[in-house]
């Protein structure tokens, strides 16, 4: 017995069950009407998010949210990646009205260019959105303390979190979201000058050890220790961007030369304070990695911006730039910037050497 | 013989007339509702028999599951010796279908199928009389595989074409003889046509732009591009939709983009009224739904005033 069914219902028990084909529709066997796929409205969730992502315009998931049931309950759970950028204004309520009809997301980008968004809309994604991974809330000045304490209880899976321009922010709340959100990668902190301290970065240290990306941009109260430390705490880091940091010294970058074997990204702008030291230490490390300390090691540095930073001298540069073939210093794909500091004009990279490598002729002095 | 277990008969049927346990655990219920059922004998851990034909003779399980239906007049024996054996005949004069494998399923639609077996974990087998007169060349000189839809009707295509969807690529691997059919569940004729009218196509340009030159194989994709683009367009949305849970189910990209590109085209810059009426969907939101969703649309989007 099935569930206490009768035997002669059994037959047309399991004909009710099957699902018919559009060419059978409503021609189920003697157990009435089979369920059926009826068309479009019908569409599978994946199928349906693949049309309005191929459609580009994020303001097609609301427009196709309103056309049935089926299309509603098929986006608010299978859109999983949304950008608010479009929207110029009342973003902040928008959010706050979309927020419990997609749970599932996991990409939500609400950059702004005149800031709109408020805690109350972080509040609201961090109550209902929990799978939560990458989330860009650059340039919202409006934001306090209030969005990073939801995020840290409400997103705990975050690995990408961008508050660049979020100026209003303290670093006790980024102590306490990096308390709580360890499988951060990428953290853009560029003009969070409150909240980046060396206590701050201390922290990240400590709680995020697998960052590999992370932006401290102007954020002019980070000092070598803050610095020192993100060295020995993240291994992993690609890439860090302290332009504007005015107080590193050497004592930073050589931390991260030693530290970071994985280091492919330096932004140095305006740290000038920086000497021929670092450079050397950049070039040293790549000679150790040569010798096997990391053999996962394969391509090291292929960004450098040493622009502004005055007390560097051409031979120190010079040896980065033989290190790191990668480090370029020709027109159009320059990835070793220079900019500002004129007594490095005789730099050059491999391509001066070797014209086949950049694939073109080109002049033997590449320097601006 | 003593019965370890508990005894429990249930007879339904006129001559319905012995039952025996000896499992541990053995548990036998019986429900003929034919005249001449005679015995059901359990000896491994659970034995069921169900019987609804007239002259069902015997079902005899020795591992661990074995059922047998049978719907047709003169079935004769089912046995069942591996994990499961499970056999339905549909035809008159079927007789013996035996299992050895880990899954043996029979399915003749045929009159004079006498015996099918299997010795490997999988097989399946069609009988000439289905195959359709169609046969496509090989696009890449190879052989051609028959593929057999959700609704009986068969279908001849290429080894090249039908690799270009994943699930039926895998399933190629698995044919070892031309006579064997490929069952592609969920997939009707007409969709499974216009597939392979699809696959065809693709694996036939792929063919000819072997070896060519950059700008030959450019000018082949453009081309291609705008075939596929035609051959959508001479579809209904009904068929288009078909055509796109079909692709989606087999996993051939090319298409699945394609269709999903064709769709976004008809959606782009539409009010959800309109939407509505491209893909034929009736509206089925509350009023207070409808009011809500329109007060969102109003006021971040261009819905309503598309011209905005």
């Amino acid at each position: 017995m099935v569930s206490g069914r009768p035997h002669g219902e059994l037959d047309s028990w399991f004909k009710s069950l099957m699902v018919t084909s559009s060419s059978e529709r409503g021609q189920a066997g003697s157990g009435g009407p089979a369920p059926t796929l009826t068309g479009w409205k019908d569409l599978p969730m994946e199928l349906l998010v693949r049309i309005i992502s191929t459609v580009g315009d994020d303001r097609m998931v609301i427009v196709a949210s309103g056309v049935c049931t089926g299309w509603r309950d098929a986006l608010g759970w299978g859109v999983t990646n949304l950008s608010l950028t479009w929207c110029k204004l009342s973003m902040n309520n928008l959010m706050i009205s979309l927020a419990h009809k997609f749970t599932k997301l996991q990409v939500l980008t609400l950059r702004q260019n005149k800031p709109q968004l408020e805690d109350s809309a972080v509040e609201a994604v961090a109550n209902y959105c929990h799978d939560l991974r990458e989330l860009d809330l650059s340039r919202s000045f409006r934001l306090s303390d209030r969005s990073l304490y939801a995020l840290a209880h409400g997103c705990p899976r975050l690995t990408r979190l961008n508050i660049s321009g979020c100026s209003s922010f303290s670093d006790t709340a980024l102590i306490y979201l990096t308390c709580r959100c360890k499988n951060l990668k990428c953290l853009n902190l560029c003009g969070c000058v409150k909240a980046v301290t060396d206590r701050a970065l201390q922290a990240i240290a400590q709680n995020c050890g697998q960052l590999q990306s992370l932006n401290l941009g102007w954020c002019d109260d980070v000092t070598d220790k803050g610095v020192t430390s993100l060295a020995s705490g993240c291994p992993d880091l690609r890439a860090v961007d302290l332009c504007g940091c005015v107080l590193i010294t050497d004592e930073s970058v050589v931390a991260l030369a030693n530290g970071c074997p994985h280091l492919r990204s330096l932004g140095l702008y305006f740290c000038q304070n920086i000497t021929d030291r670092a450079m050397y230490s950049l070039a040293n490390s790549r000679v150790k990695s040569k010798r096997g300390r990391w053999d996962a090691v394969k391509d090291g540095l292929a960004n450098l911006n040493i622009s502004q930073c005055t007390a560097l001298t051409p031979p120190a540069v010079q040896a980065v730039c033989d290190s790191f073939p990668a480090l370029h210093t020709c027109p159009e794909r320059h990835s070793l910037i220079i900019s500002g500091c004129l007594s490095l004009t005789s730099v050059h990279c491999a391509c001066a050497l070797h014209p086949h490598r950049a694939g073109r002729a080109l002049m033997a002095n590449h320097a601006y | 013989m003593e019965a370890v277990g508990e005894e429990k008969g249930a007879t339904v049927a006129e001559e319905g007339k012995m039952m025996k346990e000896q499992g541990e655990k053995g548990v036998v219920a019986s429900t003929s509702e034919a005249e001449k059922e005679k015995m059901v004998e359990a000896k491994g851990e659970k034995a069921v028999a169900a019987s609804e034909a007239e002259g069902g003779k015997m079902v005899e399980g020795q591992g661990e599951k074995a059922v047998a239906t049978s719907e047709a007049e003169d079935v004769k024996m089912v046995e069942g010796k591996g994990e499961k054996a499970v056999a339905t005949t549909e035809a008159e004069d079927v007789k013996m279908v035996e299992g050895k494998g880990e899954k043996a399923v029979a399915t003749t639609e045929a009159e004079d199928v006498k015996m099918v077996e299997w010795k490997g974990e999988k097989a399946v087998a069609a009988t000439e009389a289905e195959i359709g007169t169609s046969e496509p060349k090989d696009v890449a000189g190879g052989r051609l595989i028959t593929l057999k839809s959700s609704d009986g009707k068969v279908h001849r295509a290429s080894v090249a074409a039908a690799q270009l969807s994943v699930i039926l690529s895998g399933m190629i691997e698995e044919v070892v003889t031309d006579d064997e059919v490929v069952i592609v569940p969920l997939v009707d004729g007409p969709t499974l046509v216009t597939v392979l009218e699809y696959c065809t196509k693709h694996a036939e340009v792929a063919a000819a732009a072997r070896g060519t030159s950059a700008v030959a194989f450019a000018t082949a994709s453009k081309a291609l591009e705008a075939w596929d683009r035609d051959f959508l367009d001479r579809l209904t949305m009904d068929a288009l939709h078909d055509l796109f849970v079909a692709s989606n189910f087999l996993e051939i990209q090319g298409l699945l983009n394609a269709i999903a590109q064709k769709a976004a085209d008809v959606i782009k810059g539409k009010t959800t009224e309109q939407i509505r009426d491209a893909f034929n969907i009736v509206n089925d939101l509350t009023p207070e739904q409808e009011a809500t969703a329109a007060e969102l649309r109003r006021k971040y989007t261009w819905d309503y005033h598309p011209e905005a």
